[in-house]
């Protein structure tokens, strides 16, 4: 018998979300084998189980939020009988009011969960592993949905492919995903906007000045992570724009293709202007703090804007915004959410870029 | 436009190139007697020389119509039914096929052996065959299985004009199927299939004569709200597999209709390319609906439940939406 506690990713993180649980009371759990995503202030982390055995109990509910080293589950001997379990070990300290919840109560918050909720109590019951159709399985791996998480409506429970695309939307559609679609009123225009910590950037920035003993701009990190992004959510003419504080552009051509140092170089020489329109520009504003109040005029398909997270004059953070506005020519909105989970991933761990 | 049958239609496909290119000729046991009615009217046309009645030897058949093919004419051979095939198995499998390739191009092998497939009527275990997936395995040979008049003729026309080896296996349960043939000449190219009925729950493809009853069976399932797809691919070497994965990337299922043997026959091959290629499109497992793996008995009655029966196609597209 084992108690997970909710576990801290940094120095400054005090609490934090769990977004979903991946197994129900009663299932079997392999140390290390995910068991629930968390949402810190920063980051989502898929937490796994810190031992083996089953699950016994849950105690905070999925939407939740509680402090670091809160106790969230109970992981038991798999062997022992729960009521034996119980009686060889103390009953563990009430931390949280949460009583321990059902097998349907854990599930509940998952959007789709709620709306099938006989099909979700049936598969807990079981605790089986539903069949997934194939095309279920390559919408989840394009979607990045986790399977675990979503309720088959299929026959005999069976996951199909609208089942995925509909959770892949209610997750995109949630503050989860970081980003929420504003109607800018002008034209067909769609806009998103992200926070994410710049700090891994910054830093992987100053090293790699150290190495190769030139400097690297950040927007050159930035047209970098961009590009990949771009190639990731398959936004074909991957050009990127990068706008200089003069207001002029330079074009990156096929910058999905272009490594980190030849992006650095360009952009510091004299790039000459491209005639065509960019698919991206990138707009540094990072003198300034930005909010979602700022309103924005692309020219072209898309602008990307980045600037400093509104957190107060006194804020020394490194925490940042980026507002991606498309216009009808530029990724549709499904691209752009793609272009943003990935652009955040890259964000987040910004090494992969360097690839 | 005139409404023929099966058997007009081989008639009329033959008759025409044998008038449009001399180098066509007919070989085969009671070919002259037009004992199937394939060669109505061809003697009194063509004369004795073009139409050649051959001993009970297929082999032999099928080595001199080898050699011919090799110097110039365009031999075809009348196997009358399929499992008369085996015997000349060595002259199709070790000249006819591999001739071309062998002598680097420089024989060529211009032959239709043409096969009836009687089965169904109590022709027992030695005449019932419908062994073509045992010639897709060989290299070298083109086959063709057509499911309807108007393929019959187009089909007939492009294996006799074709520079290799054709093999026609022809249904004989089609023989008094009408459609209607054009009245100008017209060649039907092998490697495309023919959808013959649009849908987007389900696909049949369905070989030669499973046609008719895969589109009954698809009938049956529009009435209960099911769009079913029917795909014939006509020619099973080359077999257009690209119309049947589009198919199948839209609907998710399918169900694979043929009346060979069940083990390794054509739906077996179909199946397996549509796993390794179309296997994410998938909702279901394929399903086939062949003949059971075992000799055919001489009582129609116990026989003709072996084969594939529109109930059992119903069957199968129920259980791939279930």
């Amino acid at each position: 018998m084992a108690e997970m506690v909710l576990p801290q990713f940094g120095m400054g993180m005090a609490d934090g979300t769990i977004i979903a649980w991946h197994k129900v009371v009663g299932e079997v759990v392999q140390q290390g084998e995910r068991l629930c995503d968390v949402e810190a202030a920063k980051t989502t982390v898929e937490v796994g189980a810190t031992c083996s055995g089953v699950l016994r109990q849950i105690l905070v509910a999925a939407g939740k939020n509680v402090p670091v080293n809160t106790v969230i589950a109970i992981i038991g001997d798999e062997a022992v009988g729960q009521n034996v379990a119980a009686a060889q070990v103390p009953p563990p300290p009430p931390p949280t009011p949460a009583a321990p919840i059902s097998v349907a109560e854990a599930l509940v918050p998952i959007a789709i969960a709620s709306e099938k909720p006989e099909a979700a109590q049936m598969r807990g019951h079981t605790g089986r592993t539903p069949q997934v159709e194939p095309r279920a399985r390559r919408a989840a791996r394009l979607h990045k949905v986790d399977l675990a998480v979503v309720v088959g409506t299929g026959p005999g429970g069976r996951i199909v492919e609208e089942d995925v695309t509909r959770r892949a939307q209610s997750l995109s559609d949630s503050s989860r995903a970081g980003a929420a679609p504003r109607n800018l009123g002008v034209g067909r225009f769609h806009q998103f906007r992200m926070r994410f910590d710049a700090g891994p950037l910054v830093n992987l920035a100053e090293e790699l000045a150290k190495f190769y003993h030139k400097t690297f701009l950040i927007e050159a990190m930035l047209a970098r992570a961009v590009g990949v992004a771009m190639s990731d959510a398959g936004i074909a003419d991957g050009s990127i724009g990068v706008r200089a504080d003069d207001g002029t552009v330079k074009v990156l051509q096929q910058a999905i293709a272009l490594g980190l140092t030849v992006i650095a170089d360009r952009l510091a020489g004299g790039e000459a202007m491209s005639m065509c329109s960019p698919t991206i520009v990138v707009d540094l504003h990072l003198e300034d703090w930005l909010d979602e109040t700022i309103s924005f005029d692309p020219t072209g398909p898309a602008s990307l804007t980045f600037g400093k997270s509104a957190r107060g004059a006194d804020d020394t953070g490194t925490e940042w915004t980026v507002l991606l506005t498309c216009s009808e020519q530029g990724p549709n909105v499904s691209q752009s959410k793609l272009f943003l989970k990935s652009l955040r991933e890259l964000l987040n761990s910004p090494v992969a870029i360097l690839v | 436009m005139a409404e023929k049958t099966y058997l007009e239609a081989i008639r009329d496909a033959l008759f025409e190139e044998m008038g449009r290119d001399p180098a066509v000729f007919i070989m085969g046991e009671d070919a002259r007697c037009n004992f199937f009615g394939t060669t109505s009217g061809i003697i009194e046309a063509y004369g004795l020389e073009r139409i050649l009645d051959c001993p009970i030897a297929e082999a032999g058949i099928t080595g001199v119509a080898a050699g011919a093919a090799m110097v110039g004419m365009r031999p075809v051979v009348d196997f009358t039914i399929a499992p008369f095939l085996y015997p000349a198995m060595d002259q199709i499998c070790s000249i006819v096929a591999k001739s071309r390739y062998l002598y680097g191009g420089q024989a060529k092998v211009p032959l239709v052996l043409r096969a009836n497939m009687i089965y169904g009527n109590g022709g027992a275990a030695q005449h019932s065959d419908r062994p073509y997936p045992m010639f897709m395995s060989m290299p070298g040979l083109k086959i063709m299985v057509p499911s309807n008049p108007y393929d019959m003729k187009g089909l007939l026309k492009t294996a006799i004009r074709d520079d290799d080896p054709v093999m026609s296996f022809e249904d004989a349960n089609l023989w008094s199927m009408k459609s209607e043939i054009p009245d100008a000449d017209y060649a039907i190219p092998f490697g495309q299939a023919a959808i013959k009925r649009t849908g987007n729950d389900c696909t049949v493809v369905a070989i030669g004569a499973m046609v008719t009853l895969a589109m009954e069976a698809a009938a049956l399932m529009e009435a209960e709200g099911v769009s079913v797809e029917v795909i014939d691919p006509r020619t099973l070497v080359p077999l257009d597999m690209p119309t049947i994965l589009e198919s199948v990337a839209k609907t998710g299922r399918l169900v694979l209709v043929d009346v060979a043997w069940e083990r390794c026959s054509a739906a077996d091959h179909i199946s397996a390319v549509v796993s390794e290629e179309g296997f994410w499109d998938l909702r279901a497992p394929i399903m086939k609906v062949c003949t059971e793996n075992t000799h055919i008995p001489f009582n129609t009655a116990v026989e003709r439940q072996l084969y594939p029966s529109c109930d059992r196609i119903v069957a199968a597209i129920r259980k791939t939406l279930a």
